[in-house]
């Protein structure tokens, strides 16, 4: 019945009851509380007993067993049932792409040579009575999406749903303090920080989301509020990076390229932000993500596109070093402007670039397609490792002005 | 370290003629003479003579939370992997023991496979403990919401509101999926 009951404890307990064996043991009634149960069936086992059956259920099944009873759903969503899931069968990273446009949703997995997309349909019909999800597709358009293990918070401007990879169940969640648009998010030690976006008053603070709990706090300031900005995260520390200065038109070029090109790094168990990094070069980040130790930019100059990689390991006596990679394989001459979007994600030792809306008539002809308007599907995988692009499926169809990320599972 | 009986013993008739058994007591006091290299795949057994220097090869073990039901199933799961390990010391006959393992617990119900899988928590038998959890997990494979219920046993503590919303957006995870 309690909250912990751990069966292995009780096991060791009773193990030191064994001073002297030559004695008659007696056995006591609480001794015997484990064998004698009311209920006679492997729902009476221990939570942990009852974790270790249930952690080697594979996946298809598990949606299902949340709504066995109450006990079950809080196992299958406790740290312990992740844990142990990892250990049983190591979790794989997953590429997960949301469209806003159909109620559509697929999955990139990366633990095999011959990778291809899953489809799912993204189903709305959830008990979502909030206004917020009205028009649902208005939600996902405009949301973010940070993932913890398993499960990814689809963060809308004033709605927030908790999707489960394993369950394929949206739950409703506390919306965010503000009503915040194009903001940067990431998760650093299983929360998620947002800064920066558009919203009315402009949102000046860094908010904190503890999945456990479902509630939101303000931990910090924003020294600059960008407005289309990306979110990262390596050892402990936000990145907010690019996007535009929000509010009067009068500031100049000057300053909305400097917050473009630059970032901000706030240090959650410090409190505190560290003194902000641009991008050697300059230019527009267009997309960024962190792996292995690093965060990496898409970079967009007025005719050509950059790869940066920034040093994020805070001890390795490179931390802010930045070097420029071997860039993607597009066009020369491809322009990143509102008509072509990429989506940066990293996946362990991998970065993908996703090309999520737009068209690249050039790249089309060179992999020896004769029909025009390639539309919003390439992938492309960075290898850490190597330093080696490759091409990966394409975006299924279905899937339009996607919004990406990587989970566990 | 378990000088005192386990190498006095063994030193002293070193291929010994009489294998040596260890006498372990269940929870309904019915006494089991186990041979030595079954027995000590018990870890709560073999932690024991290696803790206790004074035991001797009279030491009754008592195990007041495994039912003699249960050592039954325990030992002969014990003793058959004792086998296959003298057999083939290298490597387990996979085959073999897939098809033992799986005619093992064919036989066993849910309530005895709860029972084992307390027991060999208990006894704290990993390789049997990995088993047994994962046929239990076999048995929930693929079954609906109401079938799991009702195989297991499980009080379905949802109020009767939450149940009918549950039903009605997971339609899919109340049907029987395989009803075997």
């Amino acid at each position: 019945m309690s909250e912990s009951c751990n069966s292995r404890h009780f096991s060791w307990l009773m193990k030191s009851c064994f001073p002297n064996p030559n004695h008659d043991y007696h056995s006591s009634n609480t001794h015997q509380s484990i064998t004698t149960t009311t209920t006679t069936d492997i729902s009476s086992l221990p939570d942990d007993l009852l974790l270790e059956c249930l952690s080697r259920v594979p996946s298809s099944t598990l949606p299902s067993l949340s709504f066995v009873c109450r006990r079950w759903s809080r196992l299958l969503l406790s740290p312990s049932f992740l844990h142990l899931r990892r250990h049983l069968h190591p979790l794989h990273h997953s590429l997960f792409a949301l469209s806003s446009t159909t109620v559509h949703s697929g999955t990139l997995h990366f633990d095999d040579a011959c990778c291809s997309w899953i489809l799912h349909p993204f189903n709305p019909s959830l008990p979502l009575h909030s206004h917020a999800f009205a028009n649902f597709q208005s939600f996902l358009s405009q949301a973010r999406l940070s993932a913890i293990g398993p499960r990814i918070f689809i963060m809308g401007r004033n709605a927030m749903l908790r999707y489960d990879t394993w369950t394929r169940i949206l739950v409703p969640r506390t919306p965010m303090l503000f009503c915040r648009k194009k903001f940067a998010s990431a998760v650093v030690a299983s929360k998620i920080y947002v800064a920066g976006g558009a919203s009315r008053p402009p949102a000046v603070t860094v908010d904190e989301y503890d999945p456990e709990t479902d509630t939101w706090r303000v931990v910090s300031h924003v020294p600059r509020i960008r407005y289309g900005c990306i979110g990262a995260s390596v050892e402990g520390v936000f990145y907010v990076i690019g996007g535009l200065k929000i509010g009067d038109g009068t500031a100049g070029g000057r300053e909305a390229h400097l917050y473009a090109s630059s970032m901000d790094l706030y240090d959650v168990e410090a409190r505190a932000w560290l003194r902000s990094r641009a991008l050697p070069g300059g230019g527009c980040v267009v997309a960024a993500c962190a792996a292995m130790g690093h965060v990496y930019v898409l970079a967009n100059h007025a005719v050509e596109l950059s790869f940066w990689r920034f040093d994020a390991r805070r001890n390795g006596g490179g931390f802010g070093e930045w070097s420029r990679m071997k860039g993607p394989p597009l066009p020369g001459q491809v322009r990143v402007d509102s008509r072509v979007k990429f989506s940066c994600v990293g996946a362990e030792d991998k970065v993908v670039l996703v090309q999520v809306m737009g068209c690249i008539d050039d790249l089309l002809r060179r992999s020896g397609r004769s029909s025009r308007g390639f539309k919003q599907s390439l992938v492309l995988v960075y290898h850490t490792a190597s330093g080696d692009w490759t091409r990966a499926p394409d975006l299924p169809e279905v899937i339009q002005r996607a919004t990406c990320v990587d989970f566990e599972s | 370290m378990s000088s005192s009986i386990a190498s006095s013993s063994s030193s002293s008739s070193s291929s010994s003629k009489k294998e040596k058994k260890i006498s372990l007591k269940t929870s309904d006091g019915e006494v089991f003479e186990v041979e030595e290299p079954v027995a000590m795949q018990l870890e709560i057994v073999r932690s024991f003579f290696a803790d206790n220097e004074d035991v001797t090869e009279q030491t009754v073990m008592p195990l007041p939370n495994v039912s003699t039901a249960a050592m039954h199933g325990i030992l002969e799961y014990c003793r058959a992997h004792e086998e296959f390990r003298r057999r083939m010391p290298e490597a387990a006959p996979e085959e073999e023991v897939r098809a033992f393992e799986a005619g093992y617990v064919d036989r066993k119900s849910n309530e005895e496979l709860k029972e084992m899988i307390l027991a060999a928590n208990y006894l704290n038998i990993s390789k049997l403990l990995d088993f047994l959890t994962g046929v239990a997990a076999k048995r929930i494979e693929n079954k609906s919401v109401e079938y799991v219920r009702a195989f297991f046993g499980v009080e379905n503590d949802f109020t009767p509101e939450e149940e009918a919303n549950l039903r009605r957006e997971y339609e899919w995870a109340f049907e029987g999926v395989d009803e075997d």
